[in-house]
């Protein structure tokens, strides 16, 4: 459930204690990533000035999109993150709505925020897994997605609303941590979650999560993993 | 903070209050009951504040989902979306981004 009596959310509320095993999602926070400005030389008819930024970035793809087959796609589309202070965000975020704000991004209580109106693509190799700063929590790719509706569009989707419409994509990138952190080929899960399931009533895994049974895929994949899993 | 859940009150005068999956019943006068149409079933977000407790009704979300996987999508009722005029000055997008 999305808190509505302690707005805007602080730190904690607002992203995920996670490791590498996390797979990469909508709203994660990469450092070092290159970003290309192809700024005009001053005639149009002549190729542009490449200028390289080494930067702080978020992903803005839709988790569905970012992946192929388990694998992220080559070509991702990040945004930069920029200082807060210089943006003009109402400390009750209602405004700025180019922005998605960060709270205490790199934990020295300082305010950030992703410039939604900026679109670059980058190579996956960039989101390395040891340069991933930030994953957002339920909460806060709530708010993200929030934000981005509201830059391209202005208008205001509810919360409740997004946290519904994402919960199965919440809940396969959960299981979909959990094979991995057992030591699992992170390009199987995808398969596993789309085969069906005795134990399931012969319903596609996926299938079942998307009607809001998570706890029920739960079992099965812990069933597949099994105790030696957690070994590996 | 509590999340707290209205349940048939076993009398017009409780309301069960549910925290972190316990519950316990909370006298509730029957007339802000009333007064407030705490019914069965309503969902509310309790904040104490000073010497009052105030309960936030929690409005259920009316999301159509269809689709499967990448073809998934959610409907959205015209009463979860707003317009939302832009209120602050933002600076203009410039190369220096």
């Amino acid at each position: 459930m999305v808190s509505r009596t302690r707005w805007p959310p602080t730190a904690a509320d607002y992203y995920l204690a996670c490791g590498p095993e996390r797979p990469v999602f909508q709203g994660d926070v990469f450092g070092d990533v290159p970003l290309v400005k192809a700024k005009s030389a001053g005639n149009p008819e002549k190729p542009p000035n490449l200028v390289v930024e080494r930067r702080m970035v978020a992903v803005t793809g839709y988790p569905c999109d970012i992946y192929a087959e388990g694998r992220l796609v080559r070509v991702q589309t990040v945004a930069p993150v920029v200082p807060a202070d210089r943006l003009g965000i109402p400390i009750d975020w209602d405004g700025a709505f180019t922005f998605a704000p960060l709270p205490d991004l790199l934990g020295d209580g300082a305010w950030n925020a992703v410039d939604l109106r900026v679109a670059a693509n980058i190579d996956a190799s960039y989101l390395r897994p040891g340069h991933r700063l930030r994953s957002l929590s339920e909460t806060g790719w709530a708010a993200f997605r929030q934000r981005m509706a509201l830059c391209d569009t202005r208008a205001l989707i509810s919360l409740t609303a997004l946290q519904a419409i994402g919960a199965s994509a919440w809940a396969e990138v959960e299981l979909w941590q959990r094979w991995n952190e057992a030591g699992r080929d992170p390009t199987g899960f995808p398969a596993w979650l789309d085969t069906r399931e005795a134990a399931l009533g012969g319903f596609v895994r996926r299938q079942v999560l998307e009607r809001g049974m998570i706890e029920q895929v739960r079992v099965a994949l812990e069933r597949d993993l099994g105790p030696a899993a957690d070994d590996a | 903070m509590e999340r707290a859940v209205g349940r048939q009150p076993r009398d017009s005068s409780t309301v069960r209050v549910q925290r972190n999956g316990n519950s316990k019943v909370l006298p509730l006068p029957a007339d802000v009951a009333r007064a407030l149409d705490v019914h069965f079933g309503a969902t509310y977000v309790v904040e104490v504040s000073g010497d009052d407790v105030v309960y936030h009704r929690v409005k259920e979300s009316a999301v159509a989902v269809s689709g499967s996987a990448g073809a998934r999508i959610g409907t959205v009722p015209d009463t979860e979306v707003s317009a939302a005029p832009q209120r602050v000055a933002v600076p203009e997008l410039t190369w220096d981004f």
